[in-house]
């Protein structure tokens, strides 16, 4: 027997089956050739069987005799990913993730091969972020395919997809990608250093990742985009921008974010400047609508109805004639009822969610109005702020006005306008005192930088956008390379 | 000394020291300076104006002299500690009496359109809570507020063009029918609105270029005189002499004015809006008075702004009644006007002197 380093820390198969608790998983199948004997050891039900029957056992059972050892079965090995140096750690790790480990007795020498079967689903359209235009496919739960899907998409060498181990009872692995020479060193030092700060038995999905990263932890906002959209993920990448993959999860991360960058969706980018440009601030009035509209209403009918004209004092006072609750009350209630519809709709199983939807919608609605609980005018302001919270691109945006709102409805409860914009100070100082690993959260607004409200706020030909967006920092500015042609004829020249 | 300062942009100064200049004052300059100068008012606003450039000029020569220090740090190197600590207690008594006139004139104000009835002390919570909440966020925050505070209120400048509809140009002639001693009386009470530029002895060691510190802090008081200048003008015009004399906020009454199809009693929007416009100068005054407590007691900054928050909401049960808020808005903008107008030439003399005898010893 020969002395190697790694002579102490090969097991054979009964001491693996005692590590791994007597796991029935776990086979070992003996082959005897020519006085050696190799085991060959795998968890049953998390390799492919194809490829060990084909590639380990009969690749093995078909040498000759002088072939079968160590140093030669390592070289030859019809196999793409084998493991020759490890501890007894790695072994067991490597066995439940799905390899396999081949052991030669006579020289007690052993390797790993890789013959995974994970579990994949195909890829499949987005669900959560759905677009008109542009490409449709999105993440799924396996790693390596989202890199593979990555890789495809952005085919340059200065990509890197850094490798990190998170959790410690369910180790998960994980990859920052980023563009080198265009990312801001500063943010990935920061992200890293965050990264090695969380301790956590099991991180179950990227965004509860994305929460302990948070800068703070206690606001309504999100501060960092969540998509399934490969498309927006490398938009984001290509702006200098750091973005997180989690292992089983079909979400990405992208940090730092902005305010703005939650409205941004990259369909305005495939979409004609003009409309982009529209459909943007339809999007920000929406938002606003929906933060406020509710919270106007109750404040107007219960310190200002002087603010209304006439003509429209009349209408609303008609259809409030039979209410019987204050417009606080009145208001919170049928905002809670929109929640609850909503949420009822989101949990039900597909099949009913329409008829549900028609008897909350439209039964209750029209209901509760004919029985005098509610007027008409609320019904018609509750119903646009609903809508207008799901206009954002990203749905936690949307989640965080939804929540936003209460206190805004009871502020105007309380003290009318003034308490609305006793709210609107605080929500801006919040805004203000928000970063998203360490860059202002309200950034191409506060710090001001003109050069980039054209990525943020709207949408321009794509000549002007020659340069990246600075509030990333990117290391590199330039982007477009093309130079915007004008014509340099006269009117009466051809 | 100063490692971990947050710096902002100069341009930011523009935002800060105009924010800190226009809050209630303007609500209410046009009468107080008709009082005194009549269809004039608008020749001391520019006259006052003009007076504030100047001080702002000197304001500057005294920082540049101390790099990186703010007034608080000058009196004590020029006058010691001790005297110099006076001098800071007095100013930091200054600042928190000028954070309480503007809590209680705006509170006054908004109950005086549209909350009969509400008590006083919660409306000065309200604006105290929001103003420590800002004011904790450091001056990054501060110089954000009054940065978006400025975006989010510019735009009642342009509402006026409704009262435009039913002026009167008649009403400003004869020009120059004021005495010389009208005219500086109406200075005088310019002043008492013009007041905020202060803020810039205090800001100095935030901001990045300091070369171009005084371009933008001149723009700023230019354009706050402009503002001034603008609504003195229009009330002139809009409102008869005697309807000017008896309207306490008469750029309210005049929004009265403006109403939209889907709007009536635009006042009732603008009156809550002032909130935002009031908040920088609440958060400037709150940070800069905490700042003096640490510089005299040591105290630290987050804990100064509570102690200055609960002061100002105690004093609030005590001061109520019109007349006494009008007594100690006066007294507040005399104290201003000493402080902040004559005593920075005073100061700009001083330094000189001092620096002249340094360099020949």
């Amino acid at each position: 027997m020969s002395n190697t380093p790694n002579n102490n820390n090969c097991p054979n198969y009964k001491k693996i089956k005692y590590i791994l608790n007597q796991s029935p998983d776990l086979l070992c199948r003996t082959i005897e050739v020519a006085g050696d004997c190799l085991e060959i050891v795998f968890m049953k039900n998390l390799i492919k069987a194809e490829t060990v029957n084909e590639y380990v056992i009969k690749f093995i059972q078909q040498l000759p005799k002088k072939d079968i050892n160590y140093s030669y079965l390592m070289k030859n090995i019809p196999i793409d990913e084998v493991k020759i140096d490890f501890k007894e750690q790695e072994i067991i790790s490597s066995l439940l993730n799905g390899f396999v480990y081949i052991y030669l007795l006579k020289e007690n020498k052993a390797l790993l091969v890789n013959c995974a079967n994970p579990v994949e689903r195909s890829i499949e359209k987005a669900e959560t972020e759905s677009l008109v235009y542009g490409p449709k496919i999105s993440f799924t739960e396996s790693l390596s395919s989202n890199i593979k899907i990555i890789r495809q998409n952005l085919n340059n060498s200065n990509l890197c997809t850094d490798e990190l181990e998170i959790g410690e009872l369910v180790k998960k692995k994980l990859r920052i990608i980023y563009i080198k020479d265009l990312t801001d060193e500063d943010i990935l030092k920061t992200l890293k250093q965050k990264l090695e700060n969380i301790t956590a038995d099991n991180i179950s999905d990227s965004s509860v990742l994305a929460q302990c990263l948070e800068d703070n932890h206690y606001s309504f906002f999100p501060q960092f985009i969540m998509t399934e959209l490969p498309d927006r993920f490398l938009y984001s990448i290509l702006n200098g921008r750091v973005g997180i993959l989690l292992d089983r999860s079909p979400v990405a991360i992208i940090g730092p974010a902005n305010f703005f960058s939650f409205f941004e969706s990259t369909e305005d980018i495939y979409l004609r400047w003009s409309l982009s440009t529209f459909i943007r601030f339809i999007r920000f009035f929406a938002m606003a609508g929906s933060l406020l509209f509710t919270a106007f209403y109750v404040a107007i009918l219960t310190y200002h109805y002087e603010l209304i004209p006439s003509k429209l004092l009349i209408i609303i006072g008609q259809s409030r004639s039979q209410v019987p609750f204050p417009p606080l009350l009145e208001a919170i209630l049928m905002e809670l009822l929109i929640e609850l519809l909503r949420e009822a709709g989101a949990r039900l199983p597909s099949k009913v969610g329409q008829t549900m939807g028609i008897v909350g919608g439209i039964v209750i609605g029209q209901a509760t109005v004919e029985a005098g609980l509610t007027s008409n005018i609320l019904i018609i302001i509750v119903a646009f702020s609903a809508l207008g919270a799901f206009s954002a691109p990203i749905y936690e945006m949307g989640t965080a006005i939804r929540i936003a709102r209460f206190p805004f409805i009871i502020l105007a409860g309380v003290w009318g306008f003034n308490g609305i914009m006793i709210g609107v100070c605080v929500l801006v100082v919040h805004l203000l005192k928000l970063t998203s690993l360490n860059r202002p959260y309200l950034a191409p607004l506060y710090p001001f930088r003109i050069k980039d409200l054209k990525y943020f706020l709207i949408r321009l030909p794509h000549h002007y956008y020659r340069k990246r967006p600075v509030v990333n920092r990117p290391l590199n500015v330039f982007r477009i390379g093309w130079k915007f042609k004008k014509t340099e004829n006269d009117l009466d020249e051809f | 000394m100063k490692s971990n300062i947050s710096f902002v942009n100069a341009y930011i100064a523009f935002f800060i020291i105009h924010t800190s200049q226009i809050e209630m004052g303007i609500l209410g300059v046009p009468r107080i300076v008709f009082l005194e100068a009549k269809q004039d008012a608008w020749i001391s606003v520019l006259l006052s104006g003009l007076f504030i450039s100047v001080i702002i000029w000197m304001i500057i020569s005294i920082l540049a002299k101390y790099e990186n220090c703010n007034l608080y740090e000058i009196h004590e190197n020029l006058f010691g500690r001790f005297i110099g600590s006076i001098i800071n207690t007095f100013m930091v008594i200054y600042f928190i009496a000028a954070l309480y006139s503007i809590i209680i004139a705006y509170v006054e104000l908004s109950l005086t359109w549209g909350y009969e009835g509400v008590d006083e002390w919660v409306g000065v919570l309200a604006l105290l809570l929001v103003t420590i909440y800002a004011v904790s966020g450091g001056f990054r925050v501060i110089a954000g507020t009054c940065f978006l505070s400025f975006l989010m209120t510019i735009w009642l400048l342009f509402v006026i063009y409704q009262p435009l509809e039913s002026i009167n140009f008649t009403r400003i002639l004869p020009v120059m029918s004021a005495t010389p001693t009208q005219l500086m009386k109406g200075v005088f009470k310019t002043s008492f609105t013009m007041l905020g530029f202060e803020t810039l002895f205090f800001i100095f060691p935030f901001i990045k270029e300091k070369k171009k510190l005084l371009f933008f802090s001149q723009l700023a008081i230019w354009f706050t005189t402009l503002i001034v200048f603008i609504t003195t003008v229009i009330s002139i015009l809009f409102f008869s002499p005697k309807e000017l004399e008896i309207h306490i906020w008469p750029v309210v009454s005049m929004i009265s004015a403006v109403h939209f199809p889907f709007l009536e009693r635009f006042e009732f929007i603008a009156v809550p809006l002032w909130i935002l416009v009031i908040f920088p100068n609440l958060c400037l005054y709150l940070f800069i008075s905490s700042k003096g407590v640490k510089q005299i007691f040591h105290l630290k900054q987050k804990h100064g702004i509570w102690v200055i928050s609960i002061i100002i909401f105690i004093t609030s049960f005590f001061v109520t009644k019109r007349v006494d808020n009008n007594l100690f808005f006066d007294q507040v903008g005399h104290v201003g006007f000493y402080l902040w107008f004559i005593y920075p030439i005073l100061l700009y003399f001083i330094s000189i002197i001092k620096s002249k005898i340094f360099s020949q010893s």
